[in-house]
């Protein structure tokens, strides 16, 4: 295989499958999950269910109204930069492929620019889980793991931008791909559970009148 | 079958959608609930964090539900269950959880780590292996029930003494104290004088077509999670509102009841019930907005401040009612910061408090109440919930912190003007 | 006529509920079957969940009377 098939295959078809074995385990989960019984709430509501669900999804963004992120508004900084990182490099994979007239020079930078804070807040977050005995000892091999794997996706997207070698460029995708394949096992699933538990408890909290809070 | 396999058949019945979103991949064990829990920041123990508790039960419920956890449980952390696994999650469970939520709202994810302690709680109960005293008071409600012709005696004969506080109280001997009677309002206090007289007052102050439940609002079945257990235990109080054709049902102060008679029974019994239920709390501030009370804020003078049970204000949804209770019958009012929503629990909560076994314990979880509290520079401390008294009179004593405390209704009964 | 044989005496005046019968439970626990606790308690409560507690955990209240405001009882623990 020359190295333009090669680039085709992880670029295409290995993506392909790998994206397309995704959505199936998320999927099973999904049906999984739905099929349990649900307590759902009885009695006449106090408030709205649906401004709770709403709350409930909107108070990650508002970092004023939950004392976790309001007293340690550090935190919630590196872990929105985390986040922007982790979307712009998965952003990227397709805009790369699909849409190469878009990445100019200036947008590469941007999204460099965008990725590179996740990699110094990965080692600090990699950090505080060795150093802190309160998440040292909740901390399993999985944890680590999908900090450092991710450490390495954001690494090789920044080379693949920057640099836009045949090696970085493939290495971008084939670990993409290997954490496609990998990410509905592990704890960095959170992100679709988060929809189903968010909206539970948004749900409750919203029909008993707790939140929002007036 | 051994224990194991009991264990795994007692969570499967249990395991909901709720506990399933909850018990899988949704904690990242990042670790921003750690500093959110009582309990931890009283104790420093890394095992007290919300996350390391709930890891304890997690780590078997991922060994069945989680796919990678069933191939490398070391890998995520899973493991299978051990006898000794069992006397941890007591200490988890109950000795180390009040269930009061907090976690859950500084939760970035929404794990909703008490479904998952009280879920265990079931299963300990089922093992047998959930705090005595705690069973021996939920089969002692039933028993109630089932003795009542021998205990009925005894209830008139308490009424007919409590009533006789109230009439001299109001100077009025036309007040009264009616039972199981048909009214409109059925009030389901507690055993103790102190959720009967002051209730008794205002009812008759705001000359309330009500009659007092032969039976007591508190249901110590949801604490050891036996929902078959405390659904007998509301059954009784559901059956005298038929009898007596209440429109509505006011349970008395009493935190971990009206969830429950408000919140859980209608999921337990599939509907809503054919009577509006509503806290005392409310029912208090319907009278003084409706003018049918009279008061007098001088009679209480001294510097007060208000603590939200937390199965009334972060599980229960009543924030404002209580507030506006006590602002109408004190000269001044101090609030507790944080409070509503954030604030934190007593550490008495959730059967701890009959315990007495871990007395030292609770005292020493209530650290951040206390600390609560002296900020106020408050010199009474109000609260709607019988555990809360309990834990926040201990705290006072041991701590001295040189306060008084009351329930919501005898603070306003004490403000009363009767015409 | 059988003799009653007090072991213990506890003092419960001024404890809300449950706390008189949490420390019923703990009492019974350390006398003899066959033998009582008598105390004394000023919470109506008690009137309702003394005997209620007996009734479901097979032991026997053997007397409970009022007079005063101060509630006076006994119980046998029967196993």
């Amino acid at each position: 295989m020359d190295s333009q098939s090669f680039m085709h295959f992880v670029e295409y078809e290995l993506q392909a499958i790998a994206i397309t074995w995704m959505v199936v385990m998320y999927t099973i989960k999904a049906v999984q999950l739905s099929r349990l019984p649900m307590p759902w709430e009885k009695e006449k509501p106090k408030g709205s269910g649906a401004k709770g669900i709403l709350r409930s999804y909107g108070s990650i963004f508002m970092p004023w109204s939950v004392e976790s992120s309001r007293k340690h508004m550090g935190r919630w900084i590196g872990f929105s930069l985390y986040h922007v990182g982790c979307l712009v490099a998965i952003v990227n994979t397709f805009t790369y492929t699909f849409t190469p007239g878009m990445m100019t020079p200036t947008v590469k930078i941007v999204f460099s620019a965008l990725i590179a804070p996740a990699i110094f807040i990965g080692f600090i977050k990699f950090y505080n889980r060795l150093s802190r005995p309160e998440l040292r000892h909740i901390s399993t091999p999985d944890d680590y793991f999908s900090l450092l794997s991710l450490q390495l996706f954001f690494f090789t997207g920044i080379m693949a931008l920057l640099l836009d070698t045949v090696f970085w460029r493939s290495s971008y995708y084939i670990i993409t791909a290997a954490f496609l394949f990998y990410v509905p096992f592990s704890k960095i699933s959170h992100y679709i559970y988060f929809f189903f538990a968010r909206f539970l408890t948004g749900k409750r909290y919203g029909w008993r009148g707790i939140i929002p809070q007036k | 079958m051994d224990t194991r396999e009991k264990v795994i058949q007692e969570l499967d019945k249990r395991y909901n959608r709720l506990v399933g979103t909850s018990a899988t991949n949704l904690c990242t064990h990042c670790g921003w609930c750690i500093e959110s829990c009582h309990i931890f920041k009283a104790t420093g123990n890394p095992e007290h964090s919300p996350v390391a508790k709930a890891e304890k039960v997690r780590r078997v419920l991922k060994r069945k539900h989680d796919w990678l956890s069933r191939l490398f449980p070391k890998w995520t952390g899973a493991k299978d269950l051990t006898e000794s696994d069992l006397d941890e999650w007591i200490e988890a469970a109950f000795k180390n959880c009040t269930l009061c939520e907090r976690c859950v709202i500084n939760c970035p994810m929404g794990v909703e780590t008490p479904q998952i302690l009280a879920t265990a709680r079931g299963v300990l109960t089922a093992m047998g292996k959930s705090p005595e005293i705690l069973n021996q008071l939920t089969d002692a409600a039933i028993a109630r029930e089932e003795n009542m012709e021998m205990m009925e005696g005894f209830f008139r004969k308490q009424i007919a003494n409590l009533e006789k506080q109230v009439q001299e109280r109001m100077n009025d001997s036309n007040a009264r104290i009616p039972v199981s009677e048909e009214a409109d309002i059925l009030y389901v206090p507690l055993s103790g004088a102190h959720t009967m007289v002051p209730a008794a007052l205002i009812f008759n102050a705001a000359k309330a077509n009500w009659t007092m439940s032969l039976f007591e609002a508190s249901n110590y079945g949801v604490f050891v999670a036996d929902i078959p257990k405390a659904k007998k235990v509301v059954e009784r109080v559901l059956k005298e509102a038929k009898k007596v054709k209440a429109k509505t049902l006011v349970v008395t102060e009493c935190g971990h009841a009206y969830g429950v008679l408000k919140w859980e029974a209608p999921k337990w019994f599939g509907k809503q019930f054919d009577f509006e239920v509503k806290s005392l709390l409310e029912v208090m501030n319907d009278y003084i907005q409706e003018g049918k009370i009279v008061l007098d804020p001088s009679k209480n003078s001294e510097p007060v401040t208000y603590h939200d049970p937390c199965n009334i204000g972060r599980k229960g949804g009543i924030f404002e009612e209580p507030r506006n209770v006590i602002q109408a019958s004190s000269k001044e009012y101090k609030e507790m910061t944080p409070s509503k929503v954030e604030n934190f629990c007593c550490g008495g909560g959730s059967g701890m408090v009959a315990c007495s076994e871990w007395t030292e314990d609770r005292l020493l979880y209530g650290t951040v109440k206390v600390e609560q509290i002296k900020k106020t520079n408050a010199k009474k401390v109000v609260t709607a919930c019988d555990n809360c008294l309990h834990q926040i009179k201990e705290l006072g004593e041991k701590n001295n912190l040189n306060i008084s405390v009351s329930n919501v209704s005898e603070h306003l009964a004490n403000a009363l003007v009767f015409s | 006529m059988s003799t009653i044989n007090i072991e213990k005496v506890l003092d419960l005046k001024g404890l809300l509920c449950p706390i008189p019968v949490v420390k019923i439970s703990n009492a019974i626990k350390e006398i003899e079957p066959g033998n009582v606790i008598e105390a004394t308690a000023t919470d109506p409560g008690v009137m309702m969940d003394i005997p209620a507690w007996c009734a479901s955990t097979g032991n026997e209240l053997d007397s409970m009377e009022e007079a005063g405001g101060v509630i006076t009882f006994r119980v046998k623990r029967l196993k």
